[in-house]
C-alpha cells in the first residue's frame, strides 16, 4: 500500500506506523456548511424564486400574482426598451471590458518592471477608486464632466481638442462610452492586482535563461510572459465581464439610464419595472432578470470552454 | 493536536454566532419589546420636527410612542412592497404609490380609522371622497395638504429685475436669452430638471392648463391631448429655450434637487418648481433666501385669467392592515388637523396646508404667501373618473406605462437622440389611447362595468370648479 493512498470520495488514507489513519472530510463539510447555507438562502433561493415570479403577472400590491406562463417573456420580446437595454449592456461590455483588461495589463507590466519608480505609490493611487463607493463616484463625475464648469471640458478646450464644450454624460451619442470609461477608471485597480500577481508568478529563471540565449525584451514578452499569462488572462476576463454586468449603482447615479434610455442597461431596466414604474411589475422584471442571468451563464460557459480548449492545446 | 485546534475553532465560531445573536436581540427595537409602539414611515423629512411635536402630544394621551423612520420616496415604495408581503408594514405610512389607493384598498393594505365620518370636523368631512379617503362608507384617512401645482416661476431678484419677470412664453424666451448672453453663459436663463421626468410631465400639463387647456385629457370627449396644440405650444417653448442655449446644459441629467442647487448657486435665473422651493432654500441655502421671489406660471397669453386643475386632495397617511394599534394610530393622526397644525405646516413652507387661510397667520417668507395665494385664486377641481366609478381603478392598475413619455421625448430632443418631437408626441398619444382601450377591454372581460364613457364629462367647462355634485 502506498503511504498516502487516495480514497474513492476524497480523503487520504495515511499510513502511520502499522495503522491506517483516515482524515475525516466531515470537518471540511462542517466548515463549508455556513457558506453553503448562506449561498443557498441569499443567492440560490432568490434566483430560483425570480424564475418562478417571472411566470406571474404580479403588480407588487397583491400578495400573489396571476399565473400567465411565458406571457412576460412574450411581452419582453416585443418590448423595444428591453432590446435597447440588452444592446446597451452588450455595448457596455464591448467598450469597457477590453479597455479595462488591456489597460490594467499595460499598467501591471509597467509596475512590475525593474525600471519603474514609486511602484507602491502608483499602485495605491490606482486602487483608490476601487474602494470608493460607486454612487459617490457617479455623483462626482457628473460635476467633473459638467459641460459648463467641469474640468474635463475646460482642459480639452484649453488643449484645443474641443472648440465647444460637450456634455459627455448628457449627449445621446457619448453617454454610454463615457460611462464605460468612468467604470474602467474605477475598477482598473482590481484587475491590476490580479495581473501583478500573475506576472509575479512567472519564474524569473525563465527570463534569465532567455537573456542568456540572447532574447530581447520583446521576444521575452512574446515567448515567455504572454503564453504564461494566458490562463490567468482568461480568468481575469471572466471576472471583468462579470464585474461589467454589475453596474447598477454607478449608472443610476451617473445618468439614471438616460439620456433617453441610451445608458439604460439591463439592471436599470429591471429596477425600473420592479420599483419605479407607476404600477410595479415584479413578474415582468423577474422575466428580464432571468434572461439577464441566462446571458451571464452563457458567457461564463463560453469562457470555460475556451479555457478548457486552451489547456488541451498545451 | 489537530483535532484540538479544529474543536477550538468550531467552539470559537459557535460562541461568536451566539454572541452576535444575543447582541441582535438587545437592539434598541427589542429594548421596547413588550411595549406597544406606532411604527411610522414617510418621506417628509422637512416635516419631521413638526410631526415629532404632534407625536409627543399624542403619546401623552395614548401612552404609545411613535418610532419614526424616514425614507426617500423611491426607497419607501420598495420597502413598503417588501414589508406588505411579510405582513410587517409599519403602523402608519405615507401613500407613495400615486393614484393606486383604490387598488391598494382592494388588496387589503389599509385599516379604517377608529372614528366615523360624523366624528370628524366638518371641514375634514367636506374633503373626504369615496375612492380616495373613504371606502365602503368607512373613513381610512383624510387629506392634510391642499391642492397645488408645480408651475410657479421662481427667480433670483439679484439676477432678474422686476420689469424682466416674464408672463408669457415669448417674454420668458426673450429675457432668458438676454440673461444668458449678458452673463457670457455664466448665468443661464433657466435650469430645468430634465432627468426628473415625472416632474417634467406634471410641469408640462400644469403649463398647458395655465394656457387654457384642460390638461392631458379633454374631459368633454375623454381623448388624450399629448399631441394637442396646447401640448405642442408648451413643448415648443421648452425646445426654443434649449435651442437658444438659455437652459443650463447640465440640465439633461439633473433631478429636482440638483437643479435647485444649481439655481440657488446662481447658475440660472429661473426655475419652475412647487411651493416648497422656498422652504428648501430656507433650510439648505439660507444665504439666498433674501433674493428669492415667485411669479405666476408662464403661459401663452397673460391677458386672460387662468386655471390649473387637480383632483380633490388625497390622503397623506394610512394605517396598515397589520397594525395592532389602530385606535392609538387614529388618535395620533387626529393631531394632523386643526388651525394650529395648518399654521405650523405652513411655517415649514412645504406643500400648502389643507386650510389655505392658515398661511396668512403663519410666519413665512413673503414668496410662500404669494404662491399659496396663487393656488387659492387659480386652482379648481377637475373631474376624476375614479370618483364616478370605482372600478376605473382596475383599468389604471392594468394600464402599462408607455415610453417614451413627453418628458422623456424632451430629454431625447435635448440630448440629440431625436429631432422630430412632434411625431414622438403623436406616437405617444396613439399608444396611450390604444393602451387604455386594451386595459378597458381586459377589465370588462373580467366582469367589471367600465367603459370609455367613464372618462367623458360633457358638463366640464374650463373655468368652472368640478365639484362633487356634478358627477
Amino acid at each position: 500500500m502506498k503511504d498516502n493512498a487516495r480514497l474513492p470520495f476524497g480523503g487520504i488514507r495515511m499510513k502511520k506506523r502499522n495503522k491506517v489513519k483516515k482524515i475525516p472530510y466531515g470537518w471540511i463539510i462542517a466548515f463549508l456548511m455556513p457558506t453553503l447555507i448562506l449561498f443557498a438562502l441569499y443567492t440560490l433561493y432568490p434566483s430560483l424564486a425570480s424564475v418562478v415570479y417571472s411566470l406571474f403577472d404580479w403588480n407588487g400590491f397583491s400578495l400573489q400574482g396571476k399565473f400567465i406562463g411565458l406571457g412576460n417573456y412574450e411581452e419582453l420580446f416585443h418590448d423595444d426598451l428591453f432590446w435597447n437595454s440588452l444592446k446597451n449592456t452588450l455595448l457596455f461590455l464591448l467598450y469597457a471590458v477590453p479597455c479595462r483588461f488591456l489597460f490594467s495589463l499595460l499598467i501591471a507590466l509597467l509596475l512590475t518592471s525593474v525600471l519603474c519608480p514609486l511602484k507602491s505609490t502608483f499602485r495605491t493611487l490606482i486602487f483608490i477608486p476601487v474602494v470608493t463607493t460607486g454612487a459617490i463616484i457617479g455623483t462626482i463625475m457628473t460635476l467633473i464632466f459638467d459641460p459648463g464648469n467641469g474640468p474635463i471640458n475646460l482642459i480639452l478646450m484649453k488643449l484645443g481638442l474641443l472648440d465647444k464644450s460637450i456634455f459627455f454624460l448628457g449627449n445621446a451619442n457619448t453617454a454610454l462610452v463615457t460611462s464605460a470609461l468612468i467604470w474602467v477608471w474605477k475598477w482598473t485597480g482590481t484587475s491590476l492586482v490580479y495581473w501583478i500577481a500573475s506576472i509575479q508568478s512567472i519564474p524569473s529563471e525563465l527570463y534569465e535563461a532567455a537573456r542568456i540565449d540572447g532574447a530581447n525584451s520583446f521576444q521575452r514578452f512574446g515567448s515567455i510572459t504572454l503564453p504564461l499569462l494566458i490562463p490567468f488572462g482568461l480568468i481575469i476576463l471572466v471576472l471583468t465581464i462579470s464585474d461589467a454586468m454589475k453596474v447598477f449603482d454607478l449608472m443610476l447615479t451617473l445618468t439614471g439610464g438616460g439620456p433617453f434610455y441610451r445608458t439604460e442597461v439591463m439592471e436599470l431596466f429591471i429596477y425600473r419595472h420592479a420599483f419605479s414604474a407607476s404600477v410595479p411589475r415584479i413578474g415582468y422584471a423577474s422575466a428580464a432578470a432571468t434572461i439577464f442571468g441566462l446571458i451571464f451563464v452563457v458567457i461564463t460557459l463560453a469562457q470555460g470552454f475556451v479555457r478548457k480548449s486552451k489547456k488541451e492545446e498545451v | 493536536m489537530k483535532r484540538l485546534v479544529l474543536f477550538l475553532l468550531v467552539a470559537f465560531l459557535s460562541v461568536g454566532l451566539f454572541a452576535h445573536g444575543t447582541t441582535e436581540s438587545a437592539s434598541p427595537s427589542d429594548a421596547t419589546k413588550g411595549q406597544k409602539t406606532i411604527e411610522w414611515w414617510d418621506q417628509f423629512l422637512p416635516l419631521a420636527e413638526l410631526h415629532r411635536t404632534l407625536w409627543d402630544k399624542a403619546e401623552a394621551e395614548t401612552g404609545v410612542p411613535v418610532v419614526y423612520t424616514q425614507y426617500d420616496a423611491a426607497k419607501l415604495k420598495e420597502s413598503l412592497m417588501l414589508a406588505y408581503r411579510t405582513g410587517s408594514c409599519p403602523d402608519v405610512f405615507s401613500q407613495v404609490f400615486g393614484n393606486q389607493t383604490k387598488a391598494m384598498y382592494d388588496e387589503g393594505w389599509f385599516s379604517s380609522l377608529s372614528v366615523t365620518k360624523e366624528e370628524l370636523p366638518s371641514y375634514i368631512q367636506d374633503s373626504l371622497f369615496e375612492g380616495y379617503t373613504m371606502f365602503d362608507g368607512k373613513v381610512y384617512s383624510f387629506p392634510t395638504m391642499s391642492i397645488n401645482h408645480v408651475a410657479p416661476l421662481w427667480y433670483l431678484t439679484n439676477v432678474v429685475s422686476p420689469d424682466q419677470v416674464p408672463h408669457t412664453y415669448e417674454e420668458a424666451r426673450k429675457v432668458a436669452k438676454e440673461i444668458t448672453k449678458k452673463s457670457g453663459n455664466s448665468v443661464y436663463g433657466f435650469v430645468v430638471p430634465i432627468a426628473f421626468t415625472e416632474r417634467m410631465n406634471a410641469t408640462f400639463e400644469d403649463m398647458m392648463m395655465a394656457s387654457g387647456s384642460p390638461g392631458w385629457i379633454d374631459w368633454n370627449t375623454g381623448a388624450y391631448q399629448y399631441d394637442s396644440p396646447a401640448a405642442q405650444e408648451v413643448f415648443q417653448f421648452f425646445v426654443d429655450l434649449w435651442d437658444d442655449g438659455s437652459i443650463l446644459p447640465a440640465s439633461i441629467n439633473l433631478n429636482m434637487r440638483s437643479a435647485r442647487e444649481r439655481w440657488a448657486a446662481g447658475e440660472a435665473a429661473f426655475i419652475i418648481d412647487g411651493s416648497w422651493n422656498v422652504g428648501v432654500v430656507k433650510s439648505s441655502f439660507p444665504t439666498v433666501l433674501d433674493y428669492v421671489d415667485v411669479a405666476e406660471p408662464i403661459r401663452k397669453d397673460a391677458s386672460s385669467p387662468y386655471w390649473i386643475y387637480k383632483t380633490p386632495p388625497q390622503a397623506s397617511f394610512f394605517i396598515s392592515s397589520n397594525s395592532d394599534c389602530v385606535k392609538e394610530a387614529t388618535q395620533t393622526l387626529m393631531k394632523f388637523m386643526g388651525k394650529d397644525y395648518y399654521v405650523a405646516l405652513a411655517e415649514n413652507m412645504d406643500q400648502p396646508p389643507l386650510d389655505l387661510s392658515a398661511v396668512a397667520e403663519a410666519n413665512v417668507h413673503p414668496s410662500y404667501k404669494k404662491v399659496c395665494d396663487m393656488f387659492a385664486k387659480t386652482m379648481l377641481y377637475r373631474p376624476d373618473p375614479l370618483l364616478r366609478n370605482l372600478d376605473v381603478s382596475k383599468v389604471t392598475t392594468e394600464m402599462r406605462d408607455i415610453h417614451p413619455t413627453p418628458a422623456e421625448i424632451y430629454q431625447g430632443y435635448c440630448s440629440g437622440a431625436l429631432t422630430d418631437w412632434k411625431a414622438e408626441l403623436k406616437k405617444y398619444n396613439d399608444s396611450m389611447t390604444a393602451e387604455r382601450n386594451r386595459a378597458i377591454k381586459k377589465v370588462q372581460d373580467q366582469g367589471y362595468n367600465v367603459s370609455l364613457n367613464d372618462w367623458i364629462f360633457p358638463n366640464f367647462v374650463y373655468g368652472e370648479n368640478f365639484s362633487s355634485d356634478k358627477y
